[in-house]
């Protein structure tokens, strides 16, 4: 049932047996997975079917990051049916086992929760996703065998991951409303703000949703449980505006709501590859299409430093690809590296600078990388209020010398992988203190503000993401995730609301 | 690959490669004392590095402490090439120590570019030599 908020009368009580707030994909993925399961569910959603500007606004709120430019809150989100999926571009990739292990080189890394547990969950969520799945997608997730840039045979040092797009890309709104509507046991209710869930008097749980309507009713809805389900920043903003009873907010006792604020920095292009040996045969995603299970209907390749390369240069994870690129001036030193090259690499054929450049002969290097949780990256309660009285979020990104030296590093390893195969050579195009400002562009990936931990002392969730010492209040998405790996967060946030929904199917309210 | 003509003239040699005056300009204070003969055997790998000015200039600025052209030279070939050594024979040797040094990270970063310190110094090779012949009043 589809129901709007500013139909409601004033001062209107709803009772529910699971409250969900926020219908992007989580809190879609989880109202679509409790249907028929006994409980009655409500999903409320902030916007409407379709985008509405002073809907939107109400993300509005500083940001202080290393792209000061940008309008993060406001920019990186959708405020409407269907979330930020209503402008995604559907990459999907689950996260590798690396990024759930503890790392010791990786400050708080190491997830409560095993990969492999989450194997089923993946296979189920490559099904809300409309992606395949593939053998690669369990384990470290490289492809095999042409695990190198060399084709030597060699183990690669660098290995390639595929990143996989539905075709069209799911939004969910279109894609779940119908089963939404027709659902017998389901409400979901649009133009639903929640401002605050009020805890009872022990603050051992939550009673209620305080529900504003812009320029509309204030409405109640009591359930026996709540999912916060609205997106990396607001999970943590609308944790820490829930303060009225429990002081700095629901799950706060130790201070690390909103903290380890994550995202995914992406460069655009810090170097260029300059390929000397010959084209080889088939492009790698041509025989990587032949060796997968089935075909995918569109994916890209990136790069990654192996697992095993990981573990003993004890790097973070991330991820490159090389795209095509134009060199509009070819200096003196490129000519020269490209002729010691030539001489070294001695290919028979090998593409001639003049011949190739600038289109062909060199690849541009665009960066995705992961972040070390960082306790000074957060999301805050800002002084200024929205137009519903909720503070607004004031969000802060701190990038440390480490996320940075990984991208130098990685571009080492990936220049000595070319030289050693007498492929090519890499230049370095950014210098380290600006590579940033002049590159870098945002993932809108946050992620972390609400971190899983066993122990409540270091996180906000316990591994069934359910709130430490609130017995009601779960959260789903990707603020769950105490690091962020590099690849995209939807399939990896999507398989834990299923883990979700049948956690909360299984055990009584 | 084919055999090429040993041992050419000096002022040929230098004149092919076309970095006679090339050394001088880079300012070079040369430990080196021995004869050019040394290496003319090796002028046709030479030849294919010769005009490499901008690398070579920038890696001797970078890389001071490889200005000693018997050094570098025995660096790159390991030990000097005897006279009848055949141009395959020193470009593999050349080619296993670059792929080496890529293994094991003997690397330098010259304006970004990412290169083996064997490259580099293959690269300054022939300014060690043409600077190195100046020196001898060669020019």
């Amino acid at each position: 049932m589809l129901l709007d908020a500013r139909d409601l009368e004033e001062g209107t009580v709803l009772e529910t047996d699971v409250c969900i707030v926020g219908a992007g994909a989580a809190g879609i993925t989880l109202a679509t997975e409790l249907r028929g399961s006994g409980l009655d569910v409500v999903l409320l959603e902030s916007g409407g079917r379709k985008d509405e500007p002073e809907t939107h606004r109400l993300y509005d709120g500083p940001f202080e990051g290393p792209f000061e430019k940008d309008n993060y809150c406001l920019d990186s989100r959708c405020r409407f049916f269907g979330g930020t999926t209503n402008r995604w571009t559907g990459t999907c990739r689950p996260f590798d086992d690396i990024d759930f292990e503890h790392r010791p080189w990786v400050h708080l890394s190491g997830w409560p929760i095993r990969r492999d547990g989450l194997d089923d969950y993946f296979t189920r969520a490559a099904e809300v996703l409309d992606s395949p799945v593939f053998r690669e997608h369990r384990g470290d997730g490289q492809l095999t065998p042409h695990n190198t840039l060399s084709e030597d045979g060699e183990p690669g040092r660098l290995v390639p991951k595929a990143m996989y797009r539905s075709q069209p890309v799911v939004r969910f709104g279109k894609k779940y409303r119908q089963v939404l509507e027709e659902a017998d046991d389901l409400r979901v209710i649009l133009h639903a703000n929640v401002t605050e869930l009020v805890a009872n008097a022990p603050g051992t749980a939550v009673t209620e949703a305080r529900i504003a309507v812009l320029c509309g009713p204030r409405v109640t809805l009591r359930a026996k449980r709540f999912v916060v389900a609205t997106g990396g920043v607001e999970n943590a903003r609308l944790l820490l505006a829930s303060n009225s009873v429990i002081p700095g907010g629901l799950g706060n006792q130790h201070g690390n709501l909103g903290r380890y604020f994550m995202d995914h920095a992406r460069l655009r292009v810090v170097g260029h590859l300059m390929w000397t040996g010959p084209k080889p045969k088939g492009s790698l995603g041509q025989r990587i299409r032949s060796e997968i299970s089935s075909a995918p209907k569109w994916f890209y390749i990136m790069y990654s430093p192996s697992t095993e390369v990981q573990r003993r240069e004890q790097m973070l994870n991330c991820g490159f690809r090389l795209m095509g690129s134009q060199v509009g001036h070819v200096d003196p030193l490129t000519v020269d590296a490209h002729r010691l090259a030539a001489a070294v690499d001695r290919h028979p054929g090998g593409p001639g600078l003049r011949e190739a450049a600038p289109k062909t002969a060199f690849k541009g290097i665009k960066f995705y990388i992961e972040h070390t949780p960082n306790r000074e990256s957060r999301v805050m309660l800002d002084d200024t209020l929205d137009p519903l009285g909720k503070p607004r979020t004031r969000v802060r990104w701190r990038i440390s010398d480490s996320d940075v030296d990984q991208i130098y590093r990685t571009l080492d390893l990936l220049g000595r992988e070319v030289g050693a195969a007498s492929r090519g050579r890499l230049r370095i195009t950014v210098d380290r203190d600006r590579i940033f400002q002049e590159q870098g562009f945002l993932g809108s990936h946050p992620m972390g503000t609400t971190r899983m931990t066993d122990d409540p002392k270091r996180g906000v969730v316990d591994p069934d993401c359910r709130v430490h010492g609130l017995g009601n209040l779960y959260v789903a998405g990707s603020s769950v995730f105490p690091t962020g790996g590099f690849a995209h967060p939807t399939m990896t946030l999507v398989a834990l609301a299923l883990r979700l929904a049948d956690h909360l199917k299984a055990t009584p309210a | 690959m084919t055999e090429r003509a040993p041992n050419p003239s000096r002022r040929r040699l230098l004149t092919s490669l076309g970095v006679v005056t090339v050394g001088a300009g880079v300012g070079l204070s040369l430990k080196w004392r021995g004869g050019v003969e040394e290496v003319l055997h090796l002028r046709d790998l030479m030849a294919d590095v010769a005009n490499l000015q901008s690398l070579g200039t920038r890696y001797l600025e970078l890389h001071p402490e490889d200005r000693d052209l018997r050094a570098v030279t025995a660096a790159v070939f390991g030990e000097l090439p005897p006279p009848d050594e055949r141009y395959d024979r020193a470009l593999d040797l050349v080619r296993q120590r670059v792929r080496q040094d890529y293994v094991d990270g003997n690397t330098v970063r010259l304006d970004g570019w990412i290169l083996t310190r064997t490259e580099g110094r293959l690269a300054s090779l022939p300014l060690l030599l043409a600077a190195a012949s100046g020196a001898r009043g060669d020019q």
